[in-house]
């Protein structure tokens, strides 16, 4: 790419990823606020969302026992669901019939930290920003896309977690994990990869239209 | 009523187009697809294979948590951030993936290391349609580059959060994540850029 510089690309970038980071210690909150404004609309009764600051907490109530029971049965154990009613195992059988735990309502949650979720928009912006080369209208509607994406980006992953912890505290959790629920390594990792990589995918194009621009031209 | 007035009603009036209108259409919509795909068959092969080869590594990510492997190259990078700090002057003890510097003690976990911008890079390098020799050179770089820069954030942050919490969050958790995939995707420039200018020297 003509009149290119490396230098020029790397400094802008880092100048921008400090001074958002800095920015978006403040306005991150309002971002967050927003998101579980609209995460609110599209969750169902018992699950709540609320911002703390930088925080999400999520809250899960449940009315009766789990579906799952853990029983112990000959020194095996078995986890008891509806699907133990056709099992053949006589042991299984007896673990579904036997009367659950009457527990009262409990509820759950579950404590985000947002700015972990959203980061990804801060080098994405960056490397917008630093790019060479194109004018400032490709500039700025790569940035709307890479904000509009991100945030729908972000507020899916954020739908998906909810639905796993609702999923979770429903089926899975057991009478005594009363409160707070750790789920890092079960419903987590995976989402949290796609938050923070989603908004990256605004600079591909860019990057690969910019080697493009740069490569000889091709022989026909 | 002109008599083009009528031919054009009698046109409205009809039930979707000629089988030879509805033919020329697919034809054109055909011819389209080709000259789009020989315009852009590079960089939709590119962009694919990037994408599958993110979504596999990042999967590979998720799937290693809590395994033996994982663990000991957490404790790797503890040692490694707590060799560093001593070089440094202050007194800092390493308990299995755990950094201890005075009154302050760091947790190296997943994503303390240089694993997911990693992935970042590796798909770039992958993706990048040259030789197999230049791309083993782009990994080779990548991993040591990244895990070398890696390991000076997490000495960094001990520091930082030696003299201010407040500030280690900031630091922490926003600016050297980013700037880990500002350098992920600056060698990924650099290494292609290399690449590219020696397969222009080569005949």
């Amino acid at each position: 790419m003509k009149g290119y510089s490396l230098k020029r690309f790397i400094a802008v970038a880092l100048i921008s990823v400090i001074l958002l980071s800095i920015g978006w210690d403040s306005v991150g909150k309002s971002y967050n606020a927003l998101m579980v404004f609209t995460l609110s609309s599209f969750l169902s009764e018992g699950t709540q969302v609320q911002a703390q600051g930088h925080e999400i907490r999520m809250m899960v109530r449940r009315e009766g026992p789990p579906d799952r029971t853990r029983l112990e049965r000959d020194g095996r154990e078995i986890v008891g669901t509806q699907a133990n009613v056709d099992s053949p195992m006589p042991a299984a059988q007896d673990a579904r019939l036997i009367k659950t735990p009457n527990i009262s309502p409990t509820i759950y949650f579950q404590d985000l930290e947002a700015r972990v979720a959203y980061y990804a928009l801060i080098p994405a912006l960056a490397l917008i920003l630093a790019v060479p080369a194109i004018t400032l209208r490709v500039r700025a509607s790569c940035l709307v896309a890479a904000l509009s994406l991100g945030f729908c980006a972000h507020l899916v992953g954020m739908y998906l977690i909810a639905q796993k912890f609702t999923w979770w505290v429903n089926h899975v959790a057991a009478a005594t994990d009363v409160g707070h629920a750790n789920l890092e390594s079960v419903i987590l990792s995976p989402y949290y990869v796609f938050l923070f990589f989603s908004p990256l995918s605004v600079w591909i194009p860019l990057m690969f239209f910019w080697w493009r621009s740069d490569s000889p031209p091709e022989s026909s | 009523m002109s008599q083009r007035k009528k031919q054009a009603s009698r046109l409205w009036t009809r039930k979707g187009p000629r089988p030879l209108e509805r033919r020329v259409s697919a034809h054109t919509v055909l011819l389209l697809i080709k000259a789009l795909w020989i315009r852009y068959s590079t960089i939709s092969q590119v962009l694919l294979i990037y994408a599958i080869s993110l979504f596999a590594l990042l999967w590979l990510y998720v799937e290693l948590y809590g395994s033996p492997a994982l663990n000991t190259f957490l404790v790797w990078n503890a040692e490694a951030t707590g060799f560093l700090a001593r070089l440094f002057g202050p007194e800092v003890v390493v308990q299995d993936n755990l950094v201890i510097a005075g009154s302050f003690a760091a947790r190296i976990v997943p994503e303390c290391t240089s694993l997911a911008p990693l992935a970042v890079f590796l798909s770039g390098v992958i993706a990048f349609p040259t030789t197999l020799g230049h791309k083993l050179w782009g990994i080779i770089l990548g991993l040591v580059v990244l895990s070398a820069v890696n390991i000076v954030r997490t000495t960094s942050l001990l520091f930082i959060g030696m003299f201010s919490w407040a500030a280690q969050d900031v630091a922490h958790v926003l600016v050297w994540q980013s700037l880990m995939i500002i350098l992920a995707v600056v060698l990924w420039v650099l290494w292609w850029r290399t690449t590219n200018s020696i397969e222009r020297v080569q005949p």
